[in-house]
């Protein structure tokens, strides 16, 4: 009778409190994994795809083609990113002029490839043309390229289209008409990633001092933002102060005017950023300095630089309550609904000498 | 007595019970969660682990990145100019901060190259750059090696003029060179008598 008594009142709460901490337990471990797992998924897509990026872009503007027909533009256009109706974000573009390679060549069907013996591939015309290459970041899901990756407000996407030099069929990216809204005609480019959150092409010009890293700026000792090869006579100043010449830019003399160094810094959100990513838990007004958010744990350290909207700001010390510098970046002040993402990118940096920058000091 | 057999029986079978009944002692139980304790730090070691790769990730692409930085600042200011413009000794920098990167620090030691080269070009240095970092208290290290002509491009000879930008300064005295037979007096000598007799050059 006594083996079948069951379990007393004491063991069964004792056991029931054991489970509840063995559960608990796995659960949390079970929560570790799952963080730690997606925040190393998040930095192996983030360096996998910034590696591709920038190797691309700095592989191309490596070969950058001098003489007459050399070019290299870089400026600034605003878009309207978040569906407002107002233009507020500032997106770069790069355009220039390189000589094609041998795979460029295969791509535009200028290199017959026998199949039955590839290494004797033959290039019609004898010397490599040169090509019109452009990159540029436009909103995710607006304007003529519908076809663009869909993503949050305030994604972008980034964009390469090019051009034999010679084809007279197609019009040149270098065109004042090219853009139309800081669009490109459909069917000129092409995505090549979206969940961009930050482009910029530094540019160190004859008398940058980079002995201290670099330092963007109006100075001559200063990097710039944007760079015009013909002298600076097409950055356009008044659609946004980015577009600033380089002040110690010599005299246009027929020869294109190079940076002697290039630097891409590069923001891209992953896919399972979304998932993370804090939002506002409350409205954000011009005239807050603080913002209120439900997730503070996930916001990045003091310093940061995180996209709400179309409005980039540092944040101070992280918490519910975060203190704010507004607004970064060259974006514009803005109102901010509740649940609006807090949008945070990996920063990654990569430079590259200009091999053709010819320096001409003369008055 | 033969009628009590079963009474002693039946005692036998509730003491055997019992004592399978008495429950764990103290040092059963501290056993159990010792062993569950170092089950619970292999698991969290294992977290602490991958963790530790992901941030190891990022740490070694901002090493790359600085590593570009460093070779172009190397390229451009390696080399002294001295007031006829002649080309001086290479820096030697050990351990200096990277600006722009926190926590990561440069070495560069550039060493005479063997490799003659071809008559009116200036010598070759090897040029070995390493970016260090630390990570869990262990040093890592990222290396690139490149050749340099002991040259010092018109542009550059301009920025320093104008602007007033200064060579990269030696943190460290000049180390022997471990090519040269003659020793390290020898070997200073060689290389300073190498980089005097070159004519400055413009390479851009």
């Amino acid at each position: 009778m006594s083996s079948r008594r069951g379990l007393t009142l004491i063991e069964l709460v004792l056991a029931v409190g054991l489970f509840a901490m063995l559960t608990l337990v796995v659960v949390q471990i079970v929560g570790s994994t799952m963080k730690v797992w997606t925040r190393a998924e998040g930095q192996r897509f983030a360096i996998g795809t910034h590696t591709t990026i920038s190797s691309q872009v700095l592989e191309e503007l490596d070969q950058l083609a001098s003489g007459e027909h050399g070019d290299l533009l870089v400026d600034w256009e605003l878009f309207d990113t978040d569906g407002d109706g107002i233009a507020t974000q500032p997106l770069q573009r790069v355009r220039f002029v390189r000589r094609a390679n041998s795979a460029d060549l295969v791509r535009l069907g200028l290199r017959e490839v026998d199949p039955q013996n590839p290494s004797a591939a033959r290039i019609e015309g004898g010397e490599l043309p040169l090509l019109e290459v452009f990159y540029c970041v436009l909103p995710a899901d607006r304007g003529p390229l519908l076809e663009s990756t869909p993503g949050f407000p305030g994604d972008a996407v980034l964009w390469r289209g090019e051009r034999l030099l010679e084809d007279r069929g197609k019009l040149s990216c270098f065109a004042s008409d090219f853009f139309v809204a800081g669009f490109p005609p459909p069917g000129s480019a092409e995505p090549i990633q979206g969940g961009v959150l930050w482009f910029e092409l530094q540019c160190a010009g004859r008398g940058t001092d980079l002995e201290r890293g670099w330092k963007v700026g109006p100075e001559a000792t200063d990097a710039v933002r944007a760079w015009d090869s013909d002298g600076g006579r097409r950055l356009r100043t008044a659609v946004h102060p980015f577009n600033a010449n380089y002040s110690a830019m010599p005299a246009f003399r027929g020869e294109p005017l190079f940076p002697r160094r290039l630097r891409l810094v590069l923001e891209v959100a992953g896919p399972k950023d979304a998932l993370a990513c804090p939002h506002l838990a409350a409205p954000l007004v011009p005239e807050d300095d603080e913002m209120v958010v439900d997730r503070p744990q996930n916001l990045p350290p003091s310093g940061s630089l995180v996209l709400i909207g179309e409005e980039w700001v540092e944040i101070g010390f992280p918490g519910r309550r975060t203190r704010l510098h507004r607004p970064q970046r060259g974006s514009s002040i803005g109102a901010h609904r509740e649940g609006t993402p807090i949008q945070i990118g990996r920063r990654f940096e990569r430079e590259v000498d200009v091999p053709l920058a010819r320096e001409d000091w003369r008055k | 007595m033969k009628s009590l057999r079963p009474l002693a029986v039946a005692h036998d079978r509730a003491a055997r019970r019992t004592a399978r009944r008495r429950g764990l002692t103290l040092i059963e139980i501290v056993l159990a969660m010792g062993l569950l304790a170092m089950g619970l730090t292999a698991v969290i070691g294992v977290f602490s682990a991958a963790s530790e790769l992901g941030v190891s990730a990022r740490r070694r692409a901002e090493a790359a990145s600085a590593l570009e930085y460093v070779t172009g600042q190397v390229t451009e200011r390696l080399f002294p100019i001295d007031a006829e413009g002649l080309v001086g000794e290479p820096a030697i920098v050990e351990d200096e901060p990277v600006p722009g990167y926190e926590g990561l620090t440069y070495s560069v030691v550039p060493v005479l190259s063997t490799v003659t080269p071809p008559p009116g070009m200036p010598p070759v240095y090897r040029v070995d750059v390493t970016v260090r970092w630390s990570e869990q208290g262990r040093s890592k290290a990222l290396h690139h090696r490149m050749l340099l002509p002991a040259a010092v491009s018109m542009g550059d000879r301009l920025r320093r003029q104008v602007f007033g930008f200064a060579p990269i300064e030696s943190t460290a005295p000049p180390e022997d060179d471990p090519d040269a037979d003659d020793g390290a007096e020898g070997a200073g000598s060689q290389s300073e008598r190498a980089t005097r007799d070159t004519t400055p050059r413009d390479d851009r």
